[in-house]
C-alpha cells in the first residue's frame, strides 16, 4: 500500500473509502459478557445471572449494549498507513436488529465508509468514518456499529493506534 | 431490583408500557464518578489500550492535566442509565453518541434522558429519546439520542385475544 505522508491530499485519502478488514471470530462466553459489565458497573442480572436470564423474552444471558465495543475488528487488509500519531473516539451509533446472546459466535468486519479532514485547535484532523457489521453463527446481522477516529499530529505514535489502521 | 425465590420465578423491573410513556417524561439520572481503577478495568475488558485512559504522562503529552475516561464507557453508562429504566421487556434500537468534551476519574458526572417523540409501529411501540452525560458545572460533554422500542398494550390484547 502506498505510504501517507502527512501533507496528503483529499484525492489520496478518499482511495481509502471501501477499505475493509478481515472477518474476526469471537465466541460470547459468560465470562467476558461479566468482565465486560462488571468493568462498566452494571449490575443488571440479564448480563450475569442464568436463572434470572432464563426467565426472560431472551431465555438465556445477553450483552450490554455496547459490549460491542469489545468485539474489536481486525486491522484493515491491507493496514491503513495512518499519517498520524494521536487517536480520539469521536463518538458512535449503534443499530441493533437482534440480541446478541451468550453462547453466540459474532464475525466482526470493519469497514472505511467515508474519510475527510478539518483544521482545528489541534492542527489538521483526520476523520475516518467506519462502519462495523456483526454477524451471529445464523447469518443474521445482529448490529451494526458506525464509530468515527479522529488522528491528529505528529511525534511518537500512541500505542493502540494500530489496531484503528 | 432482583427477586429470586425457590421456584426459581424472579421479576426485575415491572414491564414499561409504551401508552405509560409521555413525552417530556425525564428518565431517573443516574450519576457516576469513575475511578482510575474502573478505566484499567474497561481497558481490559474493551480491549481499548490508548494510553491516555491509564497513562498520566500520555495524557499530558495529549493536552489534558489528567486521564480521561473512554468514550465508550461513558456510552455504557448511558445505555445503562436507559436499559434500567425501561426494563428487560424493551430493546434498543439504535443508540447515538457523540463525545465531545473530555470527563476525568473523580469528576462527578450524571447521566440523564428525556422522552421527545413517541409512536406505534406494526408490533410494538416507539419512543426517541435524548439523551447526555453532564458535569457538575451542567455542561453536557456526552450528547446522544436512542430510539427505544416497547411493548404495547395495544398489541398485547390483541395478541391475548382481548378486547377494550
Amino acid at each position: 500500500m502506498k505510504q501517507l505522508k502527512s501533507n496528503f491530499s483529499d484525492e489520496e485519502i478518499k482511495a481509502f473509502i471501501n477499505l475493509e478488514s478481515k472477518p474476526v471470530v469471537y465466541d460470547i462466553d459468560r465470562n467476558s459478557i461479566e468482565k465486560f459489565s462488571r468493568a462498566i458497573g452494571d449490575d443488571n442480572p440479564v448480563y450475569n445471572d442464568e436463572i434470572f436470564s432464563r426467565a426472560t423474552n431472551f431465555g438465556t444471558i445477553v450483552v450490554p449494549p455496547t459490549f460491542l465495543q469489545s468485539l474489536r475488528p481486525s486491522r484493515f487488509q491491507p493496514m491503513f498507513p495512518e499519517p498520524f500519531s494521536h487517536i480520539l473516539d469521536a463518538g458512535s451509533k449503534y443499530n441493533f436488529y437482534h440480541p446478541i446472546r451468550m453462547g453466540d459466535r459474532i464475525s466482526v468486519v470493519k469497514k472505511i465508509i467515508d474519510i475527510y479532514t478539518k483544521k482545528g485547535r489541534l492542527g489538521t484532523m483526520l476523520f475516518r468514518v467506519v462502519e462495523v457489521t456483526y454477524t451471529n453463527q445464523l447469518k443474521q446481522i445482529p448490529a451494526h456499529q458506525i464509530n468515527t477516529i479522529i488522528t491528529y499530529g505528529l511525534g511518537k505514535k500512541d500505542p493502540g493506534l494500530y489496531d484503528h489502521c | 431490583m432482583t427477586i429470586v425465590n425457590h421456584l426459581n420465578v424472579v421479576s426485575f423491573t415491572p414491564t414499561l408500557w409504551f401508552e405509560d410513556v409521555e413525552i417530556g417524561y425525564k428518565l431517573p439520572p443516574l450519576p457516576k464518578c469513575a475511578t482510575k481503577q474502573q478505566l484499567v478495568m474497561y481497558a481490559g475488558a474493551s480491549g481499548d489500550f490508548v494510553p491516555i485512559h491509564y497513562d498520566i504522562n500520555a495524557a499530558k503529552g495529549a493536552g489534558h492535566d489528567e486521564v480521561i475516561i473512554h468514550g465508550a464507557l461513558k456510552s455504557a453508562w448511558l445505555a445503562q442509565m436507559v436499559t434500567l429504566w425501561a426494563g428487560i421487556n424493551s430493546q434498543i434500537m439504535e443508540f447515538e453518541v457523540e463525545y465531545r468534551a473530555v470527563d476525568f476519574p473523580g469528576e462527578e458526572l450524571v447521566c440523564q434522558g428525556e422522552v421527545t417523540k413517541k409512536f406505534l409501529s406494526d408490533l410494538y411501540g416507539v419512543i426517541e429519546l435524548k439523551i447526555g452525560l453532564f458535569k457538575e458545572t451542567g455542561k453536557v460533554s456526552t450528547p446522544g439520542k436512542v430510539k427505544l422500542a416497547l411493548p404495547s398494550r395495544t398489541f398485547h390484547k390483541k395478541e391475548l385475544g382481548l378486547h377494550d
